[in-house]
């Protein structure tokens, strides 16, 4: 006699809940694979790097400089129809223009006595507004650079899985090599293309190896041209590695000759 | 069930990750493809000996020319500096009672290595030969392809007065007469060897088939059938000529032996058939047909068997040339009032039109398939000129007032 074990079978209920949870668990396994966000190779993110390496512009730029830095505006006698378009729709400004112009007909004597209260509290509050200002921009920009520094993981372009060390130097290799292929570009076929491993050593010396030729003897060339190039100005991978990878060179369109 | 169905959309999720495998892995480096190289000459100097600046006028005209007509490169004249320049061509000559030597070296600047170098010499007179040789030289240095720039183009002038067999430096240099017969001679084409031509003359007064060795002078008549003996066309082996013949009453093509013989006759029709050309490998004609009311462009295996029917624009299409890597056809099409030239691939597609001003007849392709030499009437007087492949940079070559026409380019 065949004793059925029937407090095992979860009934209908919990075996679709059962199969929710397998397909859910599935589901997210490929969407972690498929979903999740990977470097692309046809992304250029150039302008990231070029960002981090270009010189921040002042954070002062645009704001109008305190009185005492602006330099001195000739007497209105002396040049009455010379207009000074910031002057005229700058408020800041205009106070001590009017100072100036007060110094130039005054005698020296007058620059000792005390000035109005209103005057003197209004340029007070913008100098320490100025300042202030410049100070949080500083601070602010510290903790961006900071920032940067200390970050191990996630420095690569917008996109990239960026764990690995040279994501960014790809980036920089890829601009350099660009540059210098559309120096040196020539090819007498449609739509040649090579296939290349270019590897950079510690020193910043370039080897490549073709994997894939074109076919076309001056594409070829164009590309050996190319790594040659950019390998005159190029700098070694960071933190004295060894750089390796494969790159796809290409005349830019479709069935392009 | 539902395993199927969990497997089905797994792979609905793998699949775009498995079509774009190819590409994974490669950073793209791309640049616009007009870019071309840029060659710099450096002036020739003279290695020992006189100073020959004529020499070195000379051969820089030469190779700007040359290497100015293959299309990737840009060629800058001595007097621009080699600078900045991808390639440079240096040359040095020594001129000496017996002739001349001319050393010539090509250089890669930016990969810095020499990629070719090369020494003649010859007579005075053989100067713009070695230039040509070593313009050849440059293109297979930098194709792998044998250059075309030695090549003989042979064509029909009226300079002497009537219609008589030139030849001439593929740039219109060193016209030479081959004929001197003062008749009527027309439509000369090359043995593969570029030895020797065949052509049709009237000077027995019936047009008959000659063909005649270059170097020796030695010549013999073919075909002397009654009618038309003419269009004659060396097979690519040269074993045979396919010609067109009316000893029948209407205008065929036949297969004749080098020596005349007749070997087969691959039309039977009533329309006329006119001007055969081989495939390069041989083994089809492409020939005019006016069996459809106009003439057309008709293909058939080199047995005569397996016709079809090529052009299908145009009312009246003439004077085919097969390519010599065998993918188009050039061809001279009539309409406003002249005749243009196109070019086809051998199944009827891309049908394109490469001549616009006066009207072009006769084209035929040089030796390496790059250009196409051809005659028109754009300057007045019919004169022969090339062009590319693709119809860029037409040039004038003949360099006479009088009429040429009918050109035929041969391999070096």
């Amino acid at each position: 006699m065949i004793r059925r074990r029937k407090g095992r079978y979860p009934g209908p209920g919990g075996m679709f809940a059962l199969s929710f949870v397998v397909h859910l668990a599935i589901f997210l396994l490929i969407a972690r694979s498929q979903l999740l966000p990977e470097f692309h190779p046809d992304e250029t993110p150039v302008t990231y790097v070029d960002m981090v390496t270009l010189p921040v512009a002042s954070p002062q730029s645009g704001t109008p400089a305190p009185a005492e830095e602006s330099p001195p505006t000739p007497p209105a006698a002396a040049a009455p129809t010379q207009a000074t378009p910031p002057a005229a729709m700058n408020l800041p400004q205009s106070k001590p223009q009017a100072k100036t112009q007060n110094k130039a007909q005054e005698p020296a004597a007058k620059e000792t006595s005390p000035k109005p209260a209103a005057v003197d509290d209004g340029r007070e509050f913008s100098e320490r507004m100025v300042k202030l200002e410049r100070m949080a921009e500083e601070k602010r920009q510290a903790e961006v650079l900071d920032r940067l520094r200390n970050k191990g993981g996630r420095v690569g372009m917008p996109g990239a899985t960026g764990t690995e060390a040279g994501s960014d130097y790809s980036s920089y290799l890829q601009s350099r090599l660009k540059d210098a292929f559309s120096q040196v570009m020539v090819s007498q076929t449609k739509s040649p293309e090579v296939i290349a491993t270019i590897s950079v050593a510690s020193d910043g010396r370039v080897s490549y190896q073709v994997e894939k030729k074109s076919g076309d003897p001056l594409f070829d060339d164009a590309v050996a041209r190319a790594v040659t190039l950019a390998g005159r100005t190029l700098k070694p991978p960071p933190g004295g590695g060894t750089y390796k990878r494969m790159f796809r060179f290409r005349p830019e369109g479709v069935g392009v000759r | 069930m539902r395993v199927l169905v969990l497997l089905f959309s797994m792979l609905l999720l793998l699949a775009p990750r498995l079509s774009g495998s190819t590409d994974e892995g490669f950073i793209d480096i791309t640049a616009p493809a007009s870019r071309k190289l840029q060659l710099a000459i450096a002036p020739a100097t003279a290695l020992s000996g006189p100073v020959a600046p004529e020499i070195a006028r000379e051969l820089a005209e030469l190779f700007q020319f040359d290497l100015g007509l293959l299309g990737p490169l840009t060629v800058a004249a001595p007097a621009a500096g080699v600078a900045g320049a991808d390639l440079v061509l240096k040359s040095g000559y020594i001129v000496t009672e017996s002739g001349v030597t001319l050393e010539c070296r090509l250089f890669d600047q930016i990969l810095n290595r020499e990629l070719t170098a090369k020494r003649y010499t010859g007579g005075a007179k053989d100067l713009r030969r070695m230039g040509h040789a070593f313009a050849d030289e440059v293109l297979r240095a930098l194709t792998g392809q044998k250059g075309p720039f030695t090549g003989k183009i042979a064509f029909v002038s009226k300079r002497s007065g009537n219609k008589e067999i030139f030849v001439m430096d593929y740039d219109g240099h060193h016209p030479q007469k081959v004929t001197n017969n003062g008749s009527i001679n027309l439509k000369p084409d090359f043995a593969p060897s570029g030895k020797e031509i065949i052509y049709t003359s009237y000077k027995k007064g019936n047009p008959d088939l000659y063909r005649r060795e270059l170097f020796t002078g030695l010549e013999a008549r073919i075909s002397s059938r009654p009618g038309l003996n003419a269009m004659g066309s060396f097979s690519p082996d040269g074993s045979r000529i396919a010609a067109v013949l009316t000893k029948d009453g209407n205008s065929e093509i036949y297969l004749l032996s080098r020596e005349g013989k007749e070997l087969a006759r691959l039309t039977r029709n009533s329309a006329i058939e006119v001007s055969p050309a081989w495939s390069p490998d041989g083994s089809r004609i492409v020939f005019v047909s006016d069996r459809l009311g106009k003439p057309q462009l008709f293909i058939m295996d080199s047995d005569g068997s397996n016709l079809r029917r090529l052009s299908t624009s145009g009312a009246y299409n003439v004077t085919p040339r097969w390519s010599p890597k065998g993918d188009r056809i050039v061809y001279a099409r009539q309409g406003g009032g002249g005749f243009e030239i196109y070019s086809i691939d051998p199944d009827g597609s891309n049908d394109t039109q490469l001549t616009s001003l006066g009207s072009n007849e006769h084209p035929c392709w040089s030796p390496d398939g790059r250009f196409i030499v051809f005659s028109s009437t754009r300057d007045g007087a019919e004169a022969i000129y090339l062009m590319r492949a693709d119809g860029s940079a037409q040039t004038r070559i003949s360099r006479s007032k009088a009429q040429d026409s009918h050109p035929t380019w041969a391999t070096n």
